[in-house]
């Protein structure tokens, strides 16, 4: 294992970047005058081939950071600053007739809710043939074939007979799996899974998330993995970014990560996460405190009030993106850079 | 928080929301005219005044001050006349649609409370055949058959509008009657009667009240309406309607007639409407956010 | 023997699926079939399984918003068919339903204090000054400000919400919680602080606890037993150092390891997911012999056709499955 996070230090300095995103800042500026900054100046980089999970709780921005990538904010949201790099190319700046073909077919999105990604009223089949012919025109019979093969990707041999129904004639999570098929098309460069088994059962989302396993294995799709759930991010992605009020807060390759965290935040949420392995002592490592209102940011570091190595300088200044060492940043004054996960009770 | 910074809080939600501020003056002052209407009126209606037939409003060429907005074929003040039929078509609105709350409420709660059953089936299939029915065939029906008085305008009104609540309110308690804090309330044993009231009535009031002024708005329309073809309120009571249809025959000479009324409908309905969306807003929790 | 607080025997609830003019009968629903089993004074049964596998109508069974088809359920040892009206309301102050959606389970027009004086209202308390110290006092106990008390739900974070659910469930001082997944909905750093509550609060007044859930980790730190079920029917049922040290049957482990967990992505291990690819069987038509047979890697013919009994390997370890 060790070779392997050399490895990814060195593609980093070298051009096999996928995409880059540069301080990217995506506001709500709502009716009354307020304004959420739902985004604020968010960096990070992936490459080719891997996985990056953004873990986040609800109100982080994670899922605001993916459609801000896909260029599908909603009003009042606006991306106000930043570059998101995508093979090179700003996809800030292109137009929205060249943004309309890179999405779905360079950059595929999978969404939480595997139930209202589909046109009921469509056969499985009809949806696949419509997604691929918004793109392109080809004849029936060849996309049929790529049909065969995308359903062959996540596992499904007898496609024949699945086509021809309609979406509501399946479970949520075998829905999933065709949504994923269909993200495939194309065969994209990068995918973004946005909580695609937040609304699973347990045996469903590791199938699901093994099926991703599969399809980026198979095809060496760059993915994105967007949770709450440290589970997923732990065992599926490469580097993981995390992200706390808008704001990413440490990013680091997985393994360091998870042995190593250094944000306390970070630390918190590895050590609340509920495990199987953990002894059974009487309570639970938990954060104080509730996550912060988005109207009503405190003025420093936006975790101060919960964070028990907080010191005076932590409630005045925003603590900036650091790198503390190659390929691992941090946004705290006082990253805990000796602490390790392994002496802690519940692992 | 005591009056004063009641008041000056209003003032300044009034000053930011200037559409609603807009709408209330506007329904506000409907309401005032509506009330005060006898003391208001410069001239007596009903009174003819051979002397000044057709006279134009003030500012039109030959117009006479003492008759501001003109008179009519027989010499009628105009200006008296639309005070007395504001006061005449508001009312009746504001009746029949209070009526149709009432009836449409009650059946429509009785209605979602029971569902599913035969009493629903029954209570729905009334209300369909009253929505399926033709508004104008019903009205004609009955205010040929009955004395045309204004209570048989509200009943005619009000058979036209609570078919709308009861399915609303139908709707809404059964999605109410499913929610979890119902079940919740259900599991620490409350008793039918509290859930009703306490539970799914506590809902119900923001579901009606955003809604009633645009209904009352849509009702001073028909009612107009039903006046203007003549079997509505009749002569020598005053409506909107039948001041608009006094002046028919003189429109291409003499538009005042009928225009001004027309305005003054168009003036009502536009304050209704944007109390109403003002209240949409605010009584929805969520939308608030 | 322990004195149980909460026994619950063959309960089934079945629901017909009508169709066409004459509503008839196509299929039955066995949402929950056969299902049995005993909490304890003081101790917490976790109920485990995905979703689907009937353990919220199970529990809309036991507080009554269900009624059952068949079975018994004891309550302190007497037997709910044959309790008084008056019996059944002293009942239904003793247990206390904690929902999982914590914004669905409060009122919206409801503040705080108005929700959480419900219940005291409903069992005839009449003096409001007791009601709001009652109120003030347990809002503390669950670390909420009473300050709080004018709030609408909506005005508040989801961990602050499921704070005021809990203590609506205690403020009647119940001796059973039956808490439907009462952490799922919430945040990471909160799922850990709101157990955490529950265990407190558990020692505190000595309360059973029937805590359902849809994994295992959820459970691991407050769940004196364990009870795995799956389309209606129990799987497996033990101590919860059973569960974890000794699981028997093929869907408990495979439970236990299919969970993503942050050590398995330490030692890089892979999915490993010891099940066929395939959904959880529908309820109104369950596979024949054993229901896990349509996912099971050790299934053979026999467990197709047969339908398994419950084996008792360990004292108090109950298996269903033939390759025990």
């Amino acid at each position: 294992m060790e070779k392997k996070s050399i490895k990814v230090s060195e593609q980093n300095n070298g051009k096999d970047v996928l995409l880059k995103v540069k301080d990217l800042k995506t506001h709500f500026f709502l009716p009354s005058g307020q304004i959420v900054k739902a985004v604020d100046g968010v960096t990070f980089s992936l490459e080719k081939g891997k996985v990056l999970g953004i873990i986040g709780e609800s109100g982080s921005g994670k899922s605001v950071t993916s459609r801000s990538i896909m260029r599908i904010v909603e009003a009042p949201g606006k991306i106000i600053n930043g570059e998101i790099l995508f093979k090179g190319e700003n996809l800030l700046t292109l137009p929205e007739s060249e943004m309309a073909k890179i999405r779905g077919r360079r950059i595929s999105l999978i969404f939480q809710d595997p139930t209202t990604s589909f046109n009921p009223y469509m056969t499985i089949g009809q949806q696949l043939i419509e997604a691929y012919r918004v793109h392109e025109k080809e004849s029936e019979n060849k996309i049929k074939e790529i049909i065969a093969q995308v359903f062959k990707l996540v596992g499904i041999s007898d496609y024949e007979d699945i086509v021809k129904r309609y979406p509501c004639e399946f479970s949520a999570g075998f829905r999933q799996r065709i949504f994923i098929a269909m993200s495939m098309i194309f065969t994209p460069d990068l995918l973004i899974a946005d909580e695609p088994t937040t609304s699973l059962g347990i045996t469903i989302q590791a199938e699901i998330i093994e099926a991703l396993n599969d399809v980026k294995e198979r095809t060496g799709t760059s993915v994105i993995i967007i949770t709450h759930d440290f589970g997923v991010v732990s065992q599926f992605s490469d580097d993981i970014f995390v992200m706390y009020a808008g704001r990413c807060v440490e990013s680091s390759p997985k393994k360091e990560l998870l042995l190593n965290p250094m944000h306390p935040y970070t630390i918190g949420l590895i050590r609340s996460v509920p495990l199987l392995e953990a002894r059974k002592t009487k309570r639970l490592k938990s954060i104080p405190g509730f996550p912060p209102d988005m109207m009503n940011l405190p003025i420093g570091c936006a975790f101060s009030n919960r964070c028990e190595f907080a010191q005076d300088i932590c409630f005045e200044k925003v603590p900036d993106l650091v790198e503390i060492r190659p390929n691992r940043k941090i946004a705290c004054h006082y990253p805990q850079i000796n602490y390790q996960t392994n002496q802690d009770t519940q692992i | 928080m005591n009056f004063k910074t009641k008041l000056s809080n209003g003032i300044k939600y009034l000053q930011k929301n200037k559409s609603f501020s807009i709408g209330l003056g506007i329904v506000l002052i409907t309401i005032f005219i509506a009330i005060f209407a006898d003391s208001l009126t410069p001239h007596v209606p009903s009174k003819l005044n051979p002397k000044f037939k057709l006279l134009p409003p003030f500012w039109v060429e030959g117009g006479n001050p003492k008759y501001i907005l003109g008179t009519d074929a027989i010499g009628r003040d105009l200006l008296s006349r639309l005070i007395k039929g504001i006061q005449m078509s508001v009312g009746i609105s504001l009746f029949s649609v209070l009526s149709s709350i009432l009836i449409g409420t009650t059946i429509g709660v009785i209605s979602g409370l029971v569902h599913p059953s035969w009493l629903d089936s029954v209570l729905m299939r009334i209300t369909d055949i009253q929505m399926g029915f033709p508004f104008i065939v019903l009205a004609i029906i009955i205010l040929t058959m009955v004395d045309p008085t204004p209570f048989s305008c509200i009943i005619v009104l009000t058979l036209s509008a609570w078919p709308t609540y009861a399915r609303v309110i139908r709707s809404s308690v059964m999605i109410e009657k499913s929610s979890d804090y119902v079940d919740a309330a259900k599991a620490m044993g409350a008793s039918r009667a509290r859930i009703a009231i306490k539970y799914i009535g506590r809902n119900l009031l923001p579901t009606i009240i955003p809604v009633a002024p645009m209904d009352i708005a849509s009702v001073v329309i028909t009612e107009s309406l039903l006046s203007f073809m003549q079997i509505g309120i009749q002569p020598p009571l005053i409506s909107l309607g039948n001041i608009m249809s006094d002046g028919r025959n003189y429109i291409s000479t003499h538009w005042w007639i009928t225009a001004i009324p027309g305005f003054v409908i168009m003036i009502i309905v536009i304050g209704l409407n944007l109390v109403g969306d003002t209240l949409q807003t605010t009584f929805d929790p969520k939308l608030k956010q | 023997m322990e004195e149980s607080i909460l026994e619950i025997r063959n309960l089934k609830k079945h629901y017909p699926i009508r169709k066409g003019l004459f509503n008839k009968l196509v299929a039955t629903k066995y949402v929950v079939d056969g299902v049995s089993f005993k909490i304890n004074k003081g101790e917490t049964l976790a109920l485990v399984g995905e979703s689907g596998c009937g353990k919220s109508v199970l529990l809309r069974l036991l507080v009554g918003l269900e009624n059952l088809t068949e079975g018994e359920i004891i309550f302190a040892g007497k037997k709910l068919s044959e309790m008084t009206a008056l019996e059944r309301k002293l009942l239904q102050q003793k247990q206390q339903l904690i929902f999982q959606d914590s914004l669905g389970a409060l009122h919206p027009r409801f503040i705080v204090q108005e929700s959480l004086e419900e219940p005291l209202i409903i069992n005839g308390m009449k003096d409001k000054n007791k009601r709001l110290q009652i109120i003030h006092e347990t809002m503390n106990k669950v670390g909420l400000d009473p300050k709080y008390c004018t709030r609408y739900p909506h005005e508040l974070s989801g961990g602050q919400r499921q704070r005021v659910n809990i203590a609506r469930a205690l403020v009647e001082r119940p001796e059973l919680i039956l808490a439907d997944e009462p952490i799922s909905a919430l945040d990471v750093s909160l799922q850990a602080q709101v157990l955490n509550l529950l265990m407190d609060l558990q020692e505190e007044y000595n309360l059973s606890m029937l805590f359902v859930a849809h994994d295992l980790a959820v459970v691991r730190q407050i769940a004196n037993h364990i009870v795995i079920m799956y389309c209606g029917k129990i799987l497996e049922s033990a101590s919860s150092a059973e569960i974890y040290e000794n699981a028997k049957h093929p869907y408990t482990n495979v439970l236990l390891k299919s969970a993503p967990s942050i050590k398995k992505g330490i030692s890089d291990e892979g999915f490993n997911l010891d099940l066929k690819v395939g959904d959880t069987p529908d309820p109104a038509n369950p596979p024949t012999g054993c229901l896990f047979h349509t996912r099971c890697m050790e299934a053979d013919e026999y467990c197709m056709r047969e339908i398994p009994h419950n084996k008792e390997i360990a004292p108090g370890h109950f298996v269903c499955c033939h390759k025990i």
